[in-house]
Parts: C-alpha cells; sequence; structure tokens
C-alpha cells in the first residue's frame, strides 16, 4: 500500500502482515538483544573452550556430559522463568526438588511401583507449588518471603518423612535413563528439550502465555482488562513447583538415591539462567529459550574451566564474573 | 462584569441517548459524591463532563462504567435501564474506558494490547492457541480505520510516544466498544501537535456513531471538540450546554459557583428539586 | 541504539578475552592413553574428587595427595564441588574428569551413591578406582557396573567408638552428652554418631541436632542444648569444625567443666587441645588418607594389584598426646601401616 496523505496531516499506511519485519529493524529492536546476548555468549564460550582444548572439550564424551549436567538445572529454568515473567521469584525450587525426591523415596522404599512413585514427586511439587502462589495471589504476601518460608518448609517436611536418611533407589529403569543417551544427547537432555518446547508454546502460542507476560509487565491494566491475575499468579507457581518435582525424578535417577538435603546450588544458578537468558527481574518479558540456553552455558563454563585445568577457586570467581557481565549486557540492551 | 444568570434548566434530550443517568446518588462513607445527578450523551456526539477536583466526575464515569454502583438512581443504555456490578458487563453492553493511566502494558506489543484478554484462537479440541496473523491484521484494520498512523503493530507500545500511545488505547476502546467510549483527560499529558491530532481522532470517533464523554479541565478543548458540555460542582450538574451556546467565562462561572445553576431537572417525570 | 551492535561485540570480547586469561591460569593437559604395565611414573596421571575445600579435614587430604604425587613425580589434579553438600555438583565433576584420560581415581563420594553412575562408566573404560574416607556404597556400584579397587579409610563407626570410650572413662557413666550431627542425612554423620553412642554406652544422650558441618550452626545448636539441659557435661560433634563452634559456646557461657570432643585432627583442633579449649578429637590423618589413596592409585595404574581394604589410623588426640601430635602433624603421633609403597615400581 502507498503512503497517503489525508487532510488532516495524517499519513496511512499498512504494514505488510507476519514475517515481513526487515532483520535490520530486528537487530535494532532491544528485546531481540536481551533474548538473544545468551544464545551470543555461549557461542563465543563455546568456541573459546574448543580452541583452548580442542581434544579434550569437544568430545563426545564431554558434551555429554555438560548435557547431562545441565537437564535438571535447565528444568528448574523453565519453571524459574514462568514465575519472573510475572514479577515474582521462586525461591522455593531447590527445596520443593528435594521434598519430591524425598516423596519418591518414600514409595520407593515402601515398594510402590516406579510410576507411582514418580506421581509421588510430581504431585508433591506441584502442592507445594500451589501453596506458594495461593499465598501470594490471594493472600497478597510478597512472593519473596513466601518462597522463602516454602524454602524452609519443604526442606523441613523432607527431612521428616525421610528421617534425614537417605534412600537407596536402584532400578533398572531409572538407571537407563540416566546412563543412555541418543548420539550425544543424553535422555534426561532429550526430557528437558522436550518441556522446554511445550514451555516455549505456552508462552508464545496460547493465551496463557500472553497473560503470564501481561500479568508481569503491568498487573494492573492486565486486571483492568479483565485477565484472571489470581488464577495466573497461581499458575506459575504450580508450574513451578511441578517442574520441580519432575526434576527430582531425575536427579533420583542420576545419583542413585533419594536424599535429604537441599542443594541451594540449583536455586542460585536457576535464578541466574534466568536473567542470562534475557527476562527481567521486573517481569514482562522474555522467551524460554534465553534461559534454557543460559542454564546450559553456565554448566558449560564449568566443565570448560575444569577440563582447562583452572585451578577450584578460580573457577568460582571465573562463573561469578560471567554472570555479573551477563547481566549488565542484558541490562544494557534497553 | 457580572454574569447573567440564566436559566439551566436543562432541556430534555433531542434524541435517544446512548447513555443516560437520572438522578444518580453516591456517598462514599460519609461523604456525599454524587447528588441527584442526572445526564446524558447521544449518539454521534462528543459530550464533556467538566468541573473542579472533586466535583464528581470521576465517581459518576465509574458507575457508568460499572467500576462502581450507585446508591440511588438508575443509568440507562440506549432506553433500557442497565445494572453493572463490574466493569466487564459494562464492556460487554459496549461501554469502554479510556482510563488516565492508559491501561497499555508496555511490554506487549500493539497487536497484543488491542486484544488482550479479547484474543483471537484457533480452537485445536484440546487446546487454543493465538491466532496471530488474524489479530495482527484487524489490530492494523482497527489503526487504518481511525487514521491512526503506527508503523508496525508489531512494535512495543514501550517505544512509543505519548500521543501515539493514547492513540493505541482509544483505538482499543474504539474497536471493542459498540456504543460508548468514555475518555479521562486524554490529551492531560500531551503536546500541542499531539493533542490536535488526538482531538482529530475523537472526531473521527464521534463521526462512526458512537457516544464520546470526555472528561477534561481544558475549556478551549471542551468548546472546540464537544457538543454537549456538563458541568459539575460539589457533586450535583450545575447545567447542561450545547457547547455551541456558551463560552468559556461562563463554564467557569458555573463550575466555581459564580453563576448558580440550575439543579437537575426531568422535565417529563415532573420537576425534581 | 545505533551503536548497540558495536558495544555488544565489543562486550563480548571483553567476555572472551578475560575467560581467556582464567583458563589461562591453569595449565593445559596432555591427552595421554592410559593402560599398559608398569607405565612409567611421569606419564601417570591421577585424579582426585574430594568433597568440598572449603573443609580443613578435605584440604588436608588434598595436600597428602599432592605429597604422594610430588614424592613419586606423578601428575595429579583435585577437584571438588563447590559444596560440601552439592551431591550433583559433585557428579558433575567427576563426568567431566572421566572423559579426559586419567589413569586412576581417587574418590570421596558425598553421599555413597552419588557418585556412582560417573564410576560406572569409569570402570567400564577399565581406568582403577580408589575410594577413600566415605564408602560408596557396593551394590549400587555393582548394578551400575563398577568396580572398586581399594578403599583406604577409617571405619568411621570405630572412630566415634574410640571417641566414645574416652569420653565414657572421662565422665564416668552417669554424665549427659550433648551430641551435635552433620548434615542431616549424611551417612559418615550418622556412623560417627552411631558409633559414638556404643562406644560411650551407659551415659545419657541429649540430641543429636544437625549443625551441617557448619561451626556457627554448631555454636547455636550447643547454647540450645545448654539452655535446655543444664546437666550436659560433654559434647560430641560428629567433625572438628563443629567442635570448635561448640567449644566457643561453651566458654561464652563459662563452663569450663564441659568437655568437647570432635572427629577430623585438624590442625586448628590439635592447637584448641593443647589450649584446653577442646578435651579431644578423633584424628583420621586426612593426610595419610589422600597419601595413600595416591599410591594405591599409582599401584593400579602400573597394573598391579592392591589390598582392597587399607585402615588409615585413627587415633583419640587428648591433653595426653597432643603436644607429640602437633610436632608430627600432619603425620600421626604413631607409626602406621603402609602397603602401597612397596608395591610402586620406580
Amino acid at each position: 500500500m502507498t503512503p497517503s496523505v489525508s487532510g488532516s496531516g495524517v499519513t496511512v499506511q499498512t504494514v505488510t502482515p507476519d514475517t515481513a519485519i526487515p532483520w535490520r529493524i530486528r537487530l535494532k529492536d532491544p528485546y531481540f538483544w536481551a533474548n538473544w546476548t545468551v544464545v551470543a555468549a555461549f557461542i563465543v564460550f563455546f568456541a573459546l573452550f574448543v580452541a583452548l582444548e580442542p581434544g579434550n572439550f569437544l568430545t563426545a564424551f564431554n558434551v555429554n556430559s555438560i548435557l547431562t549436567a545441565a537437564a535438571v538445572p535447565a528444568i528448574l529454568t523453565l519453571g524459574q522463568a514462568f514465575v519472573i515473567m510475572t514479577a515474582g521469584i521462586d525461591l522455593s525450587n531447590a527445596a520443593v526438588l528435594t521434598l519430591g525426591a524425598v516423596s519418591f523415596g518414600l514409595g520407593f522404599a515402601n515398594g510402590y511401583p516406579l510410576v507411582v512413585c514418580m506421581l509421588m514427586a510430581i504431585v508433591a511439587g506441584l502442592i507445594a507449588g500451589l501453596i506458594n502462589g495461593i499465598l501470594v495471589a490471594i493472600f497478597k504476601i510478597a512472593d519473596f518471603i513466601v518462597t522463602l518460608g516454602m524454602l524452609s518448609l519443604a526442606g523441613g517436611v523432607a527431612l521428616v518423612i525421610s528421617d534425614a536418611r537417605p534412600v537407596q533407589v536402584i532400578d533398572p529403569f531409572l538407571a537407563r535413563m540416566a546412563i543412555n543417551s541418543i548420539w550425544v544427547v543424553p535422555i534426561l537432555m532429550i526430557i528437558a528439550l522436550v518441556l522446554l518446547v511445550i514451555a516455549q508454546f505456552v508462552l508464545t502460542q496460547t493465551r496463557f502465555g500472553t497473560y503470564v507476560l501481561a500479568t508481569g509487565g503491568d498487573s494492573g491494566v492486565a486486571r483492568a482488562m479483565g485477565v484472571n491475575i489470581k488464577k495466573i499468579k497461581i499458575s506459575v507457581y504450580a508450574i513451578s513447583g511441578t517442574l520441580a518435582g519432575v526434576a527430582a525424578i531425575l536427579t533420583v535417577a542420576r545419583i542413585g538415591s533419594a536424599e535429604p538435603a537441599v542443594n541451594t546450588t540449583f536455586l542460585l544458578n536457576s535464578v541466574a539462567a534466568v536473567v542470562l537468558g534475557g527476562v527481567s527481574l521486573f517481569g514482562g518479558r522474555g522467551n524460554m529459550i534465553g534461559p534454557f540456553v543460559g542454564a546450559i552455558l553456565l554448566m558449560m563454563i564449568v566443565n570448560g574451566l575444569t577440563v582447562a585445568g583452572v585451578p577450584q577457586y578460580y573457577q568460582y570467581i571465573a562463573v561469578g564474573v560471567i554472570i555479573f557481565l551477563s547481566a549488565i549486557l542484558v541490562r544494557n540492551a534497553k | 462584569m457580572t454574569m447573567m444568570s440564566r436559566d439551566y434548566t436543562v432541556p430534555p434530550p433531542p434524541a435517544q441517548p446512548s447513555i443516560e443517568a437520572r438522578n444518580i446518588d453516591k456517598a462514599f462513607g460519609s461523604v456525599q459524591a454524587l447528588k441527584d445527578v442526572s445526564m446524558w450523551a447521544l449518539p454521534g456526539e462528543v459530550t464533556a463532563i467538566i468541573g473542579d477536583n472533586g466535583a464528581g466526575k470521576s465517581t459518576l464515569i465509574k458507575i457508568i462504567a460499572g467500576v462502581e454502583t450507585a446508591d440511588g438512581g438508575e443509568v440507562l443504555l440506549d432506553g433500557q435501564q442497565v445494572n453493572f456490578t463490574k466493569p466487564e458487563s459494562a464492556r460487554q453492553a459496549g461501554i469502554e474506558t479510556v482510563y488516565q493511566t492508559l491501561g497499555l502494558v508496555e511490554d506487549l506489543t500493539i497487536w497484543q494490547n488491542l486484544f488482550l484478554n479479547r484474543e483471537i484462537v484457533r480452537n485445536w479440541g484440546i487446546t487454543r492457541t493465538l491466532n496471530k496473523s488474524a489479530m495482527r491484521s484487524q489490530a492494523t484494520e482497527m489503526l487504518d480505520d481511525l487514521d491512526v498512523y503506527i508503523p508496525s503493530v508489531k512494535a512495543r507500545v514501550r517505544g512509543l510516544s505519548g500521543g501515539q500511545r493514547q492513540a493505541v488505547a482509544i483505538a482499543r476502546a474504539a474497536g471493542w466498544s459498540s456504543r460508548v467510549v468514555i475518555m479521562d483527560e486524554p490529551t492531560a499529558a500531551l503536546g500541542v501537535r499531539e493533542t490536535a491530532k488526538v482531538e482529530a481522532l475523537i472526531g473521527r470517533l464521534r463521526d462512526k456513531g458512537l457516544a464520546i464523554i470526555v472528561i477534561s479541565h481544558n475549556f478551549d478543548q471542551v468548546l472546540r471538540v464537544s457538543d454537549q458540555v456538563w458541568a459539575m460542582r460539589q457533586g450535583r450538574v450545575m447545567a447542561g450546554l450545547r457547547a455551541a451556546e456558551t463560552s468559556g467565562d461562563e463554564l467557569v462561572a458555573l463550575i466555581t459557583g459564580a453563576v448558580a445553576g440550575a439543579t437537575t431537572v426531568r422535565n417529563e417525570e415532573g420537576l425534581v428539586d | 541504539m545505533r551503536h548497540l551492535r558495536s558495544r555488544h561485540v565489543g562486550a563480548l570480547a571483553v567476555l572472551a578475552s578475560g575467560a581467556l586469561v582464567l583458563a589461562a591460569c591453569g595449565g593445559s593437559s596432555d591427552d595421554n592413553g592410559g593402560g599398559g604395565d608398569a607405565k612409567p611414573l611421569s606419564e601417570i596421571k591421577v585424579a582426585g574428587v574430594v568433597k568440598g575445600l572449603d573443609n580443613p579435614f578435605f584440604i588436608t587430604i588434598k595436600d597428602g595427595m599432592e605429597a604422594a604425587a610430588a614424592e613419586y613425580g606423578i601428575q595429579l589434579t583435585v577437584e571438588a564441588a563447590p559444596g560440601l553438600n552439592d551431591e550433583t555438583g559433585q557428579a558433575n565433576k567427576l563426568d567431566t574428569l572421566a572423559g579426559q584420560g586419567f589413569d586412576c581415581f581417587v574418590v570421596i563420594p558425598i553421599s555413597s551413591n552419588n557418585l556412582t553412575q560417573g564410576l560406572g562408566k569409569i570402570s567400564q573404560q577399565g581406568i582403577p578406582i580408589v575410594n577413600i574416607d566415605s564408602p560408596v556404597d557396593p551394590a549400587g556400584l555393582e548394578a551400575a557396573g563398577g568396580k572398586i579397587n581399594a578403599f583406604v579409610g577409617t571405619d568411621n563407626t570405630a572412630a566415634g567408638a574410640k571417641g566414645g570410650a574416652v569420653m565414657k572413662e572421662v565422665l564416668g557413666e552417669d554424665a549427659t552428652v550433648g551430641l551435635v550431627a552433620g548434615l542431616a542425612g549424611n551417612v559418615t554423620s550418622n556412623e560417627r554418631i552411631d558409633g559414638f553412642q556404643e562406644g560411650a554406652a551407659g551415659m545419657t544422650f541429649d540430641g543429636p541436632i544437625n549443625a551441617d558441618w557448619d561451626t556457627t550452626k554448631a555454636l547455636d545448636a550447643a547454647n540450645a542444648m545448654l539452655a535446655s539441659n543444664p546437666d550436659i557435661s560433654g559434647f560430641f560433634a560428629a567433625n572438628d569444625q563443629m567442635a570448635q563452634g561448640i567449644a566457643q559456646a561453651v566458654e561464652q557461657a563459662g563452663r569450663s567443666d564441659i568437655r568437647v570432643m570432635g572427629v577430623d585432627g585438624i590442625e586448628a583442633i590439635l592447637a584448641d587441645i593443647a589450649a584446653g579449649k577442646v578435651y579431644g578429637s578423633v584424628s583420621q590423618y586426612p593426610y595419610v588418607m589422600g597419601l595413600l589413596g595416591v599410591e594405591a592409585c599409582i599401584v593400579a595404574a602400573q597394573g598391579g594389584t592392591v589390598p582392597e581394604f587399607v585402615e588409615s589410623p585413627a587415633v583419640v588426640i587428648t591433653p595426653d598426646n597432643v603436644d607429640k601430635a602437633i610436632a608430627d602433624f600432619p603425620l600421626p603421633p604413631e607409626a602406621y601401616e603402609n602397603p602401597f609403597a612397596t608395591l610402586i615400581q620406580r
């Protein structure tokens, strides 16, 4: 359509629909950069490590190790991303994972079939998530406090259920799931990828996804437009809890037992990965792919530094520095 | 020069109003926000409500839009009495509001904002997915219809100027409204050029046959843009005048009380003092 | 916005060069195949995976490992998880090292199971594994297709029992002892506590309360126990760092009559025993464990056979022998058995 000038000095212009936004314009959109900075960083570090340790880094074995290590963090990151997009935060996911693992162990120790044990883990996560969501959405308690409380509560309940003793879980199916791979991609990571596809679909192709972003972007406006804010908030926390339950199953498979200790590294990495992935802590924007890649990136960095022989203590510093720099980069993309 | 007090008895509406308020009372605690307020707005006209702070303009608007409920009196839509208990009901009846804070989510795109909570979906049985291409093209149509210049409906609201955002908010209200569009201080935050554009947009809306209700502090604007003006003071309607038959000075006098207005009257039902 | 792209490229370059500098701090490792009989010492590469390097016990194990490596001239890499309870992190480390061409692994798993899968993969490559200090669960390992060549360690239960016996001797059977355990559910902690109670059978026990191996948490736990039970005349902690916290609590409460005992034998606790703040510690000579572990690995990497179970020395250090213990640190004040030294071919 050609532009035309009407009497009041306003021009009319139609935009060709859908895909025709030229790449030039896309590259200038700060949102594009926020989301894809992490992919760029991933490529840079990947290239770096390959260059440093060509024989050792880019082996099938090593890539497999990285992907295995990244599966559980990636799943937790997906849940955390949903919550952070509503301008909330879930500090309890690591503890809910433990709760899920211990629930699994309880079932296993009682001889229940594997499927039942898995359901127990997932339901435990779901319930914890629902409690979080209800307290935040209906009782209007700050998300920080609610999930911090759940961190303690879930950890404590896990100790009570397990009597602070781990339950050994030896099961051929779980062992196969944890060890086997397709080409270099471990089954654990394939599970995570399937969840990623579902999460990204839900975020971008369903109304729920739009409402999640609207709730985070401006909950007052969203509510005024008739979006059910309460339902959205409860849902995202429930999703985070459920995913923690799924992650629990994978963790039990990987380390061969249901352990009652909470691993707070999972929590910290999930938040870091979400921020690295371009999701604003203030909510309202982002996608699922960025955080997922961020989770893998964090594991790849630790692996790469180990392979390169960087002393342990410098590894901590390196990871911290990288998170700072990436956060600054992402922040500048406004 | 003293103002001649003239007869502010309000004549009945010359045609069936889109929206009419009759004898509305509303109190918040011990504060009487609205006292026996009656007014009307015709389709295809711009109706302005003016008044000082605390005059009750916002409260009246909220009652019409279903955000508040009146303690007494009635609201009629196209002559039928309605009782809105929540904003959603008013919206479904065709009444849309553009608030001062605009009600746009900055991080979402224009088309996402236009369709928020009214998304077009494709039904797959177990799930419903967004029909983005349909929404985008309809969004473009909605804006084109009102001669609003936006380069792409895929742009995020965050990157738009104040006037453009206002235009989007108005387009959204107009796009979904079938009868009444209410605007609370639509150009209060805009510069001269953008104000002109928004006023032109309001004019186009009116030409489509909607009843536009505008709250404004800018009397020049009121006289420029509106057809009917309701002056309020301390919870009462002082006068309802045709814009062509009044002046800025008179409006000021009415809302400040320098001139005694009429209490609202309904000729057909008998005089109410 | 125009400069967005160049700014990004610039920042990424900074990132990249920063990481490059950091990576250059470490050396790069040669890729050397394993196997072969009587491999020359200089070509042997041993990997150690310990529990955590923020704890003096494990740092001392690392010291012992490095001493052995230095003595025999082999290459040694020691890695740990970021924290004492990061089981997955430790498993990740092991997985990473498993593919790097090491000739033998020395491992201390955080739990009896968390390294099992990685160890299975290592065994399947024919690489020998030496397990020290905390045992890997044998059933789980077998199911994963793994095999431990040798275990070097102290029976934690026996260690606890030794401590219990000493406490009973010092305080008598009628006394009450407060028990402070490590991370909830941890096998090592459970065994030490259980062992202590066996060795001190007949005494009354309060707790155990979990203090997560942490000095401050142990201090708080001790205060709580003292407040609820002023009759306590002794404390036993599952590790020395917690014992130090308890000793502080006892001192602040002005209860110099209370006897505090720990397990580990770290250097700091020896000083505390000499100063009278702590009564005793069951020292497990982490230095020796590390030493023996690496030596066992060298033997195995050279194709030799190692004895399956080697007990590393555990001695209760009290004011009676603390001076000699300090003098001999990190080695025990008594002689110990080393079955590996003779097996190593130079």
